[in-house]
């Protein structure tokens, strides 16, 4: 494969493949550093790419795992949660589905700002990043049963404000 | 009808799975998709009439806006020349011709294992050498390399029962190791001789060390070039209970080559410290070209480490 091939293929895929690096690492010059990291394994693994059925697919799990690794040498610190991230409309919905569901994001938004800074991470890297429970133990240090139950108990909670919120509205 | 029932089984038995934090994301995947059939039905879904099913179905897809919303956000925030740095990044890499290895770390590996090969050339050679039975009369030349090698640190040989070889001894050495009463140091034997040992018979098959002789304080030899480790002052093999059979004990069985115990060469000690030293600079060799080979440069080779051949008469 060609240099202009490679370019061809997955430079249009960088910036989705910056933000799975940024939900992780939650910080601009380390997911800059882990993108370019990990196109150079993308590159050193060009021949094999035409041979994927999933290329974006492959190309994000390379982001992914080269993040984890990154951030599992960091220092064990949670950034907090920009909850403005929660706050954005969808311009695709109407006017009360939209109020619904910036209503429904600012809820929790308002609850995962009651956690503590740990728990907050740990909620980040499941709902924003999508990562499994193993990787997530991973990336914070803590261990999988942990993760598991400070997972369980956020669900919950907002389980019981979602429930609480639909009656007053019934 | 049956599509819906089997929609909401399928999300009742995910739900309880996501609200106990062991659902795997593709089960998440699956969750995502039947909650958006369930809503999709409208105002007869099930959602409807089960506040309990409302809130699950709520709950699962603000959390899954959440993410979407979040990831366009992240996509916005790409900093500006990053597509530039990683094009110039690919450039790079294809102009170095990167082919998935790591060039350097093959070289690296390369050499350590040719270092490796010629070290163990050299070892099984030096092993051969001294293995070699020694040949009929007139081979003066062996021994005389044989005795060349032999370490005459006065302050580490003091070897007892050591035979002295001399440059005009011509007869073969069939070694033996006999006890002594008093320690002798053995010598390099480039000239000279001792009184003791003017004359050797054509046929004698061994070498008493003598047993009073005891070498001038003036005529020791500056050895001080000899290289380390240093021979201990005692005796390597005790007297009393010497056997008359000397092997190397430092070389394993697979590598002397196949001898009749009964034919087994009796080494004179001094052949016997020519081999341990013979090991000792074997294992320098090794050491030195394994620097060599992880040196960033390979420089000439250092043989400041090899032994000089003391040349002082006896």
């Amino acid at each position: 494969m060609t240099e202009t091939e490679f370019k061809t293929i997955i430079m249009p895929l960088h910036k989705k493949l910056y933000a799975c690096a940024f939900a992780i690492l939650r910080n601009e010059s380390d997911a800059a550093d882990c993108l370019q990291d990990s196109f150079t394994r993308l590159w050193e693994n060009r021949e094999r790419l035409p041979l994927m059925d999933n290329i974006p697919g492959y190309a994000a799990v390379t982001v992914r795992n080269m993040a984890l690794n990154m951030v599992s040498r960091r220092p064990k610190t949670a950034e907090p949660i920009d909850k403005d991230l929660l706050d954005l409309p969808d311009s695709s919905l109407s006017p009360a589905a939209s109020v619904e569901q910036k209503d429904s994001m600012k809820a929790i938004g308002d609850m995962l700002g009651q956690l503590s800074p740990g728990q907050r991470r740990v909620m980040e890297l499941s709902s924003l990043a999508g990562l499994s429970n193993s990787e997530i133990s991973e990336a914070t240090g803590l261990s999988d049963e942990n993760v598991r139950v400070i997972i369980s108990r956020a669900r919950r909670k907002l389980k019981s404000l979602f429930s609480k919120r639909n009656s007053l509205l019934n | 009808m049956d599509t819906k029932n089997n929609d909401l089984i399928l999300f009742k038995s995910l739900i309880r799975k996501f609200y106990d934090a062991s659902i795997t994301p593709e089960e998440t995947r699956i969750l995502n998709e039947t909650a958006d059939r369930l809503l999709s039905v409208g105002e007869h879904s099930a959602a409807t009439y089960d506040p309990d099913l409302k809130a699950d179905l709520a709950l699962v897809v603000a959390l899954r806006n959440m993410s979407e919303k979040a990831m366009d956000e992240f996509e916005m925030m790409a900093p500006s020349g990053l597509e530039e740095r990683l094009e110039g990044h690919i450039h790079n890499l294809a102009s170095a011709g990167t082919s998935g290895r790591r060039p350097f770390r093959t070289k690296k590996w390369l050499r350590a294992g040719v270092a490796a090969a010629v070290v163990a050339t050299v070892i099984t050679g030096g092993i051969r050498f001294l293995t070699a039975p020694d040949a009929p009369s007139g081979n003066t030349g062996t021994n005389t390399s044989l005795a060349s090698t032999v370490s005459a640190d006065s302050s580490r040989s003091a070897v007892k029962g050591a035979p002295v070889i001399t440059a005009d001894t011509t007869q073969t050495l069939t070694p033996t190791i006999s006890p002594a009463s008093s320690p002798v140091k053995p010598h390099i034997a480039q000239a000279g001789h001792i009184a003791a040992h003017e004359e050797m018979p054509d046929d004698t098959p061994e070498i008493e060390a003598p047993q009073e002789e005891v070498i001038p304080a003036d005529e020791e030899i500056d050895d001080t070039e000899y290289f380390s480790p240093q021979i201990p002052d005692e005796p390597l093999i005790a007297s009393a209970e010497m056997p008359e059979q000397v092997t190397f004990p430092l070389l394993p069985p697979e590598i002397l080559p196949a001898v009749n115990p009964e034919q087994s060469l009796k080494l004179p000690l001094t052949t016997l410290s020519a081999g341990i030293d013979n090991v000792f600079r074997s294992i320098s060799l090794l050491s030195e070209s394994l620097s060599v080979a992880f040196s960033p440069t390979v420089g000439p080779e250092d043989d400041s480490a090899a032994p000089s051949i003391p040349t002082q008469p006896i």
